[in-house]
């Protein structure tokens, strides 16, 4: 049967991929750390204190795969075939991502029936949409798309640099945490540092089937704050955001997991820049004035079509990257109670997670993410597994993670939702790391 | 006339900057690629006083003591002349022209006595074309000999017009005569010269089966340019919008430094611009869009590498039998160079 499943997971593995820190919520389960992703599940079992910090770093992209960047980067030419390759593979709309969320301080209690967190994490995360199209038209040039009205956009970058204060707490409303219903929540007032936002970045190129004109329409807006003189002390932005969820332990074997993350919003009111421009412009050549007399021709007045309008002193309101996550958990393997030191004990749990983006902001995307993962604990004193996973900014993901809890009080984890570039450079398109520290008593 | 025709420097410039462009760190071999572009590159509007080269007009014409009844001779005293009319004389302008209506202009007459008695007031000057007066004026002060007359202020000629050859008449001539000896050899002059200056022409009239033909020089180089493109295939299409009752054959000569022909531009001899159609009036009623392939390639940039000139030439006409045609200042002659061509992107050192 075990073999059965790792058949199974390899299989997956090869045709998965991540960013959502999910090796914490598998390895972590029901600590601080990881209620962080799943409010619903913070339960200190029999400890009534814990204290932890963590740190993640992710990078991922959708298209550009970790073999050709090391292949470029060795000073080996890429072929015609292999650019045309990742040209042609690229979906309509692509994205780029990157991120890291360091908590700073956690703090978790258990008061009677009851847990309560709170945490400060210092989160930046960024995010870059292009299209297809526009990596054809750098390509192959502007021919192939003569006689059409061509969508070049999105081209946008989005950033935001905050720092959350975050109360939480997660109770059983009904049953207990073999069978019954737990929910949680958590509250978060978040400080703005600096971010880019692009709201709108609209791109049409048509050219001519004869090639006598070339027109563009543009509208795109870029607002910026906290960019020139950035200070990690310096807010410039203010907003609220919520977690919430629940879960359904459907018996002391099978639990599901439904939260909403990062619902919310910052608005940023200081040091803002606006530099926005809508238009359209058909361009028929360099005009040439006096063209048997002194020829002149002016291209200056072509670019000053495209220069933006710069305002200062508006606000905007960054949504955070509100995200849906649904998790089911299949657990067995000795005696559930997570308080017994049971030598003999050998935990497996099986989880399958979605995970579906409800905006395209940096942290999220709108392009679902579905995860599995195999997490072996042995004697609550190590827990170990692997995961794959597929959608989200990657396209194919494996991870691995790892946690030590050493005397039940000091648990130290690292693991990774995206170890793919080193398992197949190919498939790789991103990568991350988690480390949780906690200490609990 | 020498000047610089920047149509080709734009391409070349063009072409070079695309070339030129590559992300080239150390260690990173910049890939090669081949991309089609299809792109307008420059536009010329020409306008009519572009293609006819109107930018001044003169004329002038001296009269001789002969002219009114005085041979050349010694003579004691003139006596005084009563009014008459001088001989009329006929401008010469260009054959090409049949009518001009300009829609503003300044023109300055300049009357030089040099003969040796004087010009009353009240002679009239008159610039006529059969029945149609384009201009007219009559002195308001005597000219004494060796004095020149400046008509103050300029004539207006917006909404005139004025008709191929017209006549110059001078009327109601008079002269208070001389009352000293006087010795008259034929060198004595009355200069009335005309200048129209700041003029912008309303429409031009052409006659029929009539042509006229415009060559230039240019400097030209490009062997200065950098074009680091491997290859490049393809062709430049010359598309002409004729809003213009004229056609137009047109042909340009790339020149080495002896001024030798090394290359034309346009495959095949000389290439044609259609003209606009007509109304009943001879004006233009529609836009003629006709277009030109220059095949373009490597071998034909390396073949005009040494080019130091251009030399530019059209002939244009008009239809034989076709009546008078007229070219307003609203028409025009649209040029429009498009790149349809493939570029080979290579490394610098592939």
């Amino acid at each position: 049967m075990k073999k059965t499943y790792f058949i199974l997971l390899a299989f997956v593995a090869s045709y998965a991929q991540a960013q959502y820190n999910l090796s914490t919520t598998y390895c972590e389960h029901n600590d601080l750390n990881a209620s962080r992703y799943e409010p619903s599940e913070l339960h200190l079992g029999k400890k009534h204190v814990q204290i932890g910090s963590s740190f993640y770093f992710w990078i991922a992209n959708n298209a550009l795969d970790y073999g050709t960047i090391k292949k470029f980067r060795q000073g080996t030419a890429l072929t015609d075939q292999e650019i045309d390759n990742f040209v042609n593979n690229l979906e309509e709309k692509n994205q780029i991502g990157a991120g890291q969320d360091f908590q700073i301080a956690g703090i978790g209690l258990q008061l009677g029936k009851m847990d309560f967190s709170f945490s400060a994490v210092d989160k930046f995360a960024m995010e870059m949409n292009y299209s297809q199209n526009l990596m054809k038209l750098v390509w192959k040039g502007n021919k192939q798309f003569a006689g059409q009205r061509t969508q070049l956009g999105p081209l946008s970058f989005n950033a935001q640099y905050t720092r959350e204060y975050a109360l939480g707490t997660a109770f059983n409303i009904a049953g207990n945490l073999e069978k019954g219903i737990r929910v949680g929540a958590r509250g978060k007032y978040i400080q703005g540092m600096a971010s880019i936002y692009m709201p709108k970045s609209d791109l049409y190129l048509t050219t001519a089937s004869d090639g006598r004109s070339i027109e563009t329409e543009f509208d795109y807006k870029l607002q910026t704050t906290g960019i020139k003189n950035f200070n990690g002390m310096n807010f410039n932005g203010m907003g609220y955001g919520v977690d919430a969820g629940i879960s359904a332990h459907i018996s002391k074997h099978f639990e599901v997991n439904a939260s909403v993350l990062d619902f919310g919003a910052v608005t940023y009111n200081k040091d803002v820049k606006t530099y926005e421009k809508k238009g359209k412009y058909t361009y028929e050549g360099a005009v040439i004035s006096n063209f048997f007399g002194d020829p002149r021709y002016n291209a200056d007045s072509i670019t000053s079509l495209f220069k933006p309008t710069e305002t200062s002193g508006e606000s905007y309101t960054m949504n955070l990257g509100t995200k849906i996550l649904l998790q089911g958990e299949l657990k067995w393997g000795g005696n559930m109670d997570e308080e017994l030191e049971d030598e003999e004990y050998q935990g497996h749990s099986i989880f399958l997670t979605y995970i579906q983006g409800l905006n395209n902001m940096p942290g999220a995307t709108t392009k679902p993410y579905l995860s599995v993962a195999y997490n072996y604990d042995l004697r609550r004193m190590f827990d170990f597994g692997v995961s794959a996973s597929m959608g989200g900014y990657n396209k194919y993901a494996v991870g691995a993670f790892f946690a030590f809890n050493f005397a039940h009080i000091i648990k130290f984890g690292i693991g990774s939702d995206n170890l793919m570039p080193l398992v197949q450079p190919k498939l790789g398109t991103g990568a991350d790391v988690s480390v949780n520290l906690s200490l609990a008593f | 006339m020498n000047k610089t025709i920047p149509i080709y420097l734009v391409l070349l410039t063009l072409l070079g900057g695309y070339g030129g462009c590559g992300f080239k760190p150390d260690k990173v071999e910049t890939p090669r690629w081949t991309t089609e572009i299809l792109a307008p590159l420059v536009k010329a509007p020409l306008s009519s006083e572009e293609v006819v080269q109107l930018k001044e007009v003169n004329f002038d014409k001296e009269f001789k003591m002969s002219d009114i009844g005085v041979p050349n001779g010694n003579y004691p005293m003139l006596p005084p002349i009563p009014p008459v009319s001088l001989p009329p004389y006929t401008l010469s302008t260009s054959a090409d022209i049949a009518s001009i209506t300009f829609a503003s202009g300044k023109m300055a007459m300049t009357i030089q006595n040099n003969l040796p008695i004087n010009l009353k007031a009240g002679a009239t000057i008159t610039i006529e074309a059969g029945t149609s007066v384009f201009f007219t004026h009559t002195l308001p002060n005597d000219i004494n000999p060796g004095t020149t007359y400046i008509m103050t202020p300029e004539y207006d000629v917006t909404g005139k017009t004025i008709y191929q050859n017209p006549t110059l008449k001078v009327t109601n001539f008079a002269s208070d005569g001389k009352n000293s000896p006087v010795t008259i050899n034929g060198t004595e002059k009355l200069s009335i010269s005309f200048t129209i200056k700041g003029l912008k022409v309303q429409n031009i009239g052409l006659a029929s089966n009539n042509n006229f033909e415009i060559a230039d020089t240019s400097d030209f180089s490009i062997a200065g340019a950098n074009v680091k493109t491997g290859e490049i295939s393809g062709k430049f299409v010359l598309f002409a919008d004729n809003q213009m009752p004229i056609q137009v054959k047109a042909q340009a000569y790339f020149l080495d430094s002896t001024k030798t022909v090394i290359d034309s531009l346009f495959v095949g001899g000389t290439q044609m611009i259609t003209a606009a159609t007509v109304d009943g009036s001879g004006f233009s009623n529609s836009t003629v869009t006709s277009s030109v392939n220059i095949p373009f390639s490597t071998e034909k940039f390396e073949k005009i590498k040494p080019a130091k000139y251009l030399k530019s030439y059209a002939k244009v006409s008009t239809g034989s039998g076709a009546p008078t045609v007229f070219i307003r200042n609203t028409d025009k002659l649209t040029l429009q160079l498009v790149a349809d061509i493939k570029v080979k992107i290579e490394n610098k050192e592939n």
